[in-house]
């Protein structure tokens, strides 16, 4: 569990990140961290497993190959995850976030998964 | 769309909501007793009769369980397979308990099932005394077979 909080508090300190959780991708459950203060993390997690779990369908399907990384833009932030294996890391972010330096951060962040 | 049917009209649209939403392959609300209110994906009385026996046996064992190990009865229960899951968790209808059954593969997960179950319970809580006690309630046997002669028809 140790490693699973000190990636968490890692993408934390991002500025811009409202929310980190790490969730299994088969249950759709929490793993470790929380979707940020007034946010449902159950819900969040659960919504956030089965959207990155059918992107990953669609993209296979479409012959492009598994899907590394998905971000849904939202009117007031952003909400973005990467999986490796059965947990994927789901961000939660505001709109004045550096999605690139975000987007660095967290597949070097399932590396360590 | 997965076909299905329910004997208390008020379980209806809830029901079909939360497979619909959740994307279970089947669901089952029954009374702790073993009577059931209506089902979605099961395609025979036999199967409805199984579900509903089995899920209030699990029930009460649970329950048991919960106030043996911890004082208070287990709300939910999870049991989770490679390719496929069963959920099944308590609500209220109208100061009533229910169960509900719902049994899902890789298409779903149980954080979708937890929490198209939780709106499930709000929407069946909110209906008052839709689910009073039949005046004429019977044994468990008799009920459970008026259900589902309501919901396949008679059996020959």
């Amino acid at each position: 569990m140790e490693e699973f909080d000190s990636i968490v508090s890692r993408l934390q300190r991002h500025q811009g990140v409202l929310g980190v959780m790490l969730v299994g991708m088969d249950d759709g459950m929490v793993i470790a961290g929380d979707a940020g203060e007034g946010r449902d993390s159950d819900t969040a997690a659960a919504l956030a497993a089965s959207l990155f779990r059918r992107t990953k369908a669609a993209s296979t399907e479409a012959g492009l190959g598994d899907a590394k990384f998905v971000r849904l833009e939202a009117d007031r932030g952003h909400v973005c995850a990467a999986a490796k294996g059965d947990i994927a890391i789901v961000t939660v972010a505001g709109n004045g976030i550096n999605l690139g330096k975000l987007r660095l951060e967290m597949l070097s962040a399932t590396e360590l998964l | 769309m997965i076909a299905g049917a329910v004997s208390a009209p008020w379980l209806d649209a809830p029901l079909r909501r939360f497979v619909q939403d959740s994307r279970v392959q089947r669901a089952i609300v029954l009374h702790p007793d073993g009577k059931v209110l209506g089902q979605f994906g099961f395609s025979s009385a036999v199967e409805v009769m199984t579900a509903c026996a089995l899920a209030a046996a699990i029930n009460a064992s649970g329950k048991e369980l919960g106030r043996q190990l911890g004082g208070r009865p287990f709300l939910g229960l999870h049991q989770g397979g490679r390719k496929q899951g069963v959920f099944m968790g308590a609500c209220a209808a109208g100061g009533k308990e229910c169960l509900l059954l719902a049994a899902f593969d890789r298409d779903s997960t149980l954080g979708l099932v937890r929490l198209y179950f939780a709106e499930f319970r709000d929407a069946v809580g909110d209906m008052e005394k839709r689910t009073e006690i039949d005046p004429n309630a019977r044994d468990l046997e008799s009920d459970l077979n008026s259900s589902l002669d309501a919901l396949f028809g008679p059996l020959n």
